[in-house]
Order: structure tokens, then sequence, then C-alpha cells
């Protein structure tokens, strides 16, 4: 994963903040972003070592990783980088910095994310921009947040995607496996039952609104009014 | 419940429906940034979001993509982050670099002829000094828990307020003006940095006679608002018209910095302690946890 460290001709119209150059930087490395600012990371605090165990919920990882890159592609961030060192270490020690920032300014509402690192012996490291272990290789069962919560709900969202799947008609459910269980685009997902790109996006537009309304008519959309609420 | 849970049930449907259009994928980018501002304070829409987003990304790779982010959730988040570049990388106009030097001391409160007054609300978003965003702290020790929290968040936590008189062809800083002036015809600009972090922000003026200048939040709104979180100096709200409700007199504009939201009830009672004579340098509030800044002006 070395893109800019290869590309000095990318490097530099990314650092003259060329928006096809920050995108191609963006597509590159949000998914490893993700996964760090997920699986969490261990830092030291005076003589602590303590454990940031992930954004689990959606938003808390949107809007981290929006921040990490927001902070990355300023243009004091993008001449700060050196084009030798790993570009994506250096973006895991920004999100690595907002995270603690945000744990200084917002104790209370981070605690929840906070664990000790006590009698961890060796595998209490400092991970300082390197990339974490995983969340349970790391800090055990606890760390994987979720667990049967998490396990329950993917029942629940699997029984309701069956059940939306089993009311399309045969054309709609053809281009719904293509398009959004394949990952196929537009063109080709209209491709595979004879629909035309305009068509496509209007049976894609059309699969959503219907796929929404059905989440709410199943009452899944209004379940956040009755289980609290996250973080 | 805070209040911008209260505000969520108080006007039903709003945010919902930006939630929605998460969903539909029809959000625009500007909507995106409204609602991710909302959310950041608002538990509820954002018990509702978490809820939404996991049926998106479901609707790419099923139930077990549920807890992975969407194609199309990433796309969202690149676009704003690549706008908010976009718009760093600007060249800086004549105008933009005016406004750089109206930042510094030496800059505040001389009066500067400029092109026109429309073009403050240009020059404002870029008075934000540049910092360098990522500084390595290589092995060090992190202090956390240290007095920056909330349990004492005044002392180390920095905020500050500018205001800017837009007369005409001409812009004017109040702060630092020993005797700042602004014409009833011109218009009023609040800027406001927020180093310390503060998730709230509550901006009020208060007159001779006591009467209260709503600047944000706007009435029906009574909770502060979500404060900026950039580092550098940031616009607030839009151009304020001071002919509208400002009379000739005295004005002294209050920046209420906290992490549990103000109410407007919190500001209305400690302006009916505030004793006759000259306005007071702070607000005297009950609540001990806000950092306040203020500045005065006479509206002529």
């Amino acid at each position: 994963m070395t893109l800019l460290t290869e590309r000095r001709e990318l490097l530099e119209r990314f650092r003259s903040g060329e928006r096809k150059a920050l995108e191609e930087v963006y597509r590159f490395y949000v998914a490893v972003v993700a996964n760090f600012l997920s699986r969490g990371f261990s830092f030291q605090s005076r003589d602590r070592t303590l454990r940031f165990v992930g954004y689990s919920e959606p938003f808390d990882l949107d809007n981290a990783l929006q921040e990490t890159f927001t902070r990355a592609f300023k243009e004091s961030a993008r001449r700060g980088y050196d084009g030798i060192h790993s570009y994506k270490n250096y973006l895991f020690a920004i999100a690595r910095n907002l995270v603690i920032d945000e744990t200084r300014s917002r104790e209370v509402a981070m605690s929840p994310f906070l664990e000790a690192h006590e009698g961890m012996g060796m595998e209490a490291q400092v991970y300082d921009g390197e990339e974490a272990p995983s969340a349970a290789s790391a800090s055990g069962p606890r760390a994987s947040h979720g667990g049967a919560e998490h396990d329950l709900l993917r029942q629940e969202l699997g029984a309701l995607y069956s059940g939306f799947v089993e009311r399309l008609e045969e054309r709609d459910r053809i281009f719904f496996k293509a398009r959004f269980e394949e990952q196929k685009s537009q063109v080709e997902s209209g491709q595979v039952c004879q629909l035309s790109h305009m068509q496509a996006r209007t049976l894609e537009k059309k699969l959503r609104e219907r796929f929404l309304a059905y989440m709410h008519q199943m009452g899944y959309l209004e379940a956040y009014a009755t289980q609290g609420t996250s973080s | 419940m805070t209040t911008d849970d209260k505000n969520c049930i108080d006007k039903p449907g709003h945010w919902s429906a930006k939630v929605d259009q998460v969903v539909t994928d029809s959000l625009s980018g500007k909507d995106w940034e409204s609602l991710r501002g909302h959310l950041k304070a608002c538990g509820h829409c954002r018990g509702q979001y978490n809820f939404a987003m996991r049926a998106v990304r479901m609707l790419a790779g099923g139930p077990d993509a549920a807890f992975t982010p969407a194609p199309a959730e990433l796309e969202r988040i690149g676009s704003a982050v690549l706008d908010l570049a976009s718009a760093e990388t600007k060249p800086k106009s004549l105008l933009g670099r005016l406004g750089a030097w109206l930042s510094t001391p030496s800059g505040a409160g001389l009066t500067i002829a400029l092109g026109a007054a429309v073009a403050v609300v240009v020059i404002l978003p870029s008075l934000s000094p540049t910092k360098p965003e990522f500084q390595s702290r290589g092995g060090k020790d992190i202090d956390l828990f240290s007095s920056s929290g909330t349990n004492h968040p005044l002392p180390t936590r920095q905020a500050g307020l500018r205001a800017f008189c837009v007369a005409g062809s001409s812009l004017s800083a109040l702060d630092g003006a020993t005797d700042a002036r602004c014409g009833k015809d011109a218009q009023l600009k609040l800027t406001v940095s927020n180093r310390g972090k503060f998730a709230r922000l509550f901006l009020v003026g208060v007159d001779g006679k006591r009467d209260l200048k709503w600047y944000a939040p706007h009435p029906p709104d009574s909770g502060s608002i979500t404060a900026p979180t950039e580092t550098g100096e940031t616009p607030v709200g839009s151009a304020i018209r001071i002919g509208v409700n400002h009379e000739p007199g005295p004005v002294r504009i209050y920046a209420l910095f906290s992490d549990l939201p103000v109410t407007a009830a919190d500001v209305e009672a400690a302006v009916a302690k505030i004793p006759a004579g000259p306005l007071p340098e702070s607000l005297p509030l009950a609540r001990q946890d806000v950092l306040q800044r203020g500045l005065s002006f006479v509206v002529e």
C-alpha cells in the first residue's frame, strides 16, 4: 500500500491540492482508515496503557472518517507529508490524534470507547500510527463490541432483507441482486435484465424508495426510538 | 434528554426526512453537512441514522455487510471531504489576503476600504490562520484526563469572539477598539474561534435597556448551537442588519462556550440579574461550566 511513494506525479498533484488526486488518494485509503478506526488501538496516558476499542456505530465511524480525511487533506498536512514514509501510517497517526483529541475534550462521551489495558503484559503495546491488531486479538472478547447484540441485529436484518427480496417481481429481483448484492454498476445491472442505463437508474431509485418504505412498514426504522441512543 | 433531542421531538420529521434521504441516496452534500452537525449533538437522531445506515449497508452486499461502511456511505463522506479541501485550495484573492491581515492584532480596530460589503462573506471564511493539523506525537505519553477535561473545562481551554462592522464599502473590526462604533445602516458579522473544542455556542447581544439580541440560536430555537469545530476563526450565521432590532446606544455581545447546552432561559435569567449601569464583562450565569467572551460597541 504505497500509492504516493511510488507515483511521484500523483504526489505532486496531491500536494498541490488537485481534486482528482485527492479523490484517488481518498478512494485508495478510505477502507483501511475505516478499518483502523473500527478496530481501535492502544496508547499510553501517563503510567497507564489504554485501549480505544474502536467505533462500532455508523455515525461515530462516518464522522471520524470525515474528520480524519478533512485534516489529512488540509494544505498544511498535505505539504507536511514527506513522500518517503508510508502515507497509510501518516493517516493512521492523524486518525489516532483525532480520537485522542476527542477523548481529551469529551471525556465523558468518549468513556465507552476506552478501556484499561492492565495486566495485558506484552500485548499492551503502543501503536503509534502503525496498524493496530484486531480488537479481538488485542483485548479479548470484550473488544469485539457488538457480540450477541450484533448477532441478533444481523438475524433481524437478514429476515427483513429476505422478506423484501421475496416481494420483488422477477425482473426487479434480478436487477436488485446484480446491483446491490453483486455490486455491479448501474449499466451492467441494467444489461442483465435488458434495461437501458436510464431505465436502470430509474429502477434503482424506485427500489431504494420501496426499500425505505418497507423498512418503515416493518418497524425497523422506528426501533431506534425505543432502543435508546448510541454513544 | 438534551435540548437537541427536544428540538427533534418539537419539530418532528425534519431530520428524519434527511435520514430517509440517506437511504434513498438522495441527500445533497450541503444537507449531509447540516445533518452531520445535528447528529453530533442529538442522540435521538443519531440512533435513527445508525439504524438507517445499517439498512443502507445491507443494500450493498446483504445482511453480512451491515457492519462495514457501504460504498455509497464512503462516497458521501468523500464528496464532503473533497468539497472542503477544494474550498481551502482556492487561490486567495486580494480581499482574502486583506482578510487574513485583518485577523492580526495590528489590523484589528482599523477601518479598511473594501470593494463591497458583500465581499465580507467571501473574506471571512479565509480568516482562519493555517495551522499544521498533523503534528507527530512520537512516543510521548499523552496527558489524558488532565485539567482540560470536562471536570475542569475553563482554565486551559481557549475560545474567542470577534465582530466586524460592514458599512457600505468599509469593514472595521469592533474587537480591540476602545471606542468601537457601528452605524444603524451597517451590518454586523460575528466570528468565533474554538481552540478549546467546546461543543456548544450561544451568541447573544444585550443593549443598555437590557434588551436581548438573539444572534445564535435564532428563536424559536432556544438551545445553544453546535460550536464550530474548525481551529481558526469561523463565521457564525449570516450578516446581521443592525437597523432591524438595534437601537442607538451601547451593545455588548456575549459568546457563551460550553459542552452542555445553554438555553435562552439561562440567558434571560442572567440578564435579569444585571444591575443598572454599564454592561458587565460577563453575564452573571448561574452555571460555572461556561466560558464567556465578550466585546462592546456603540450603535450610532
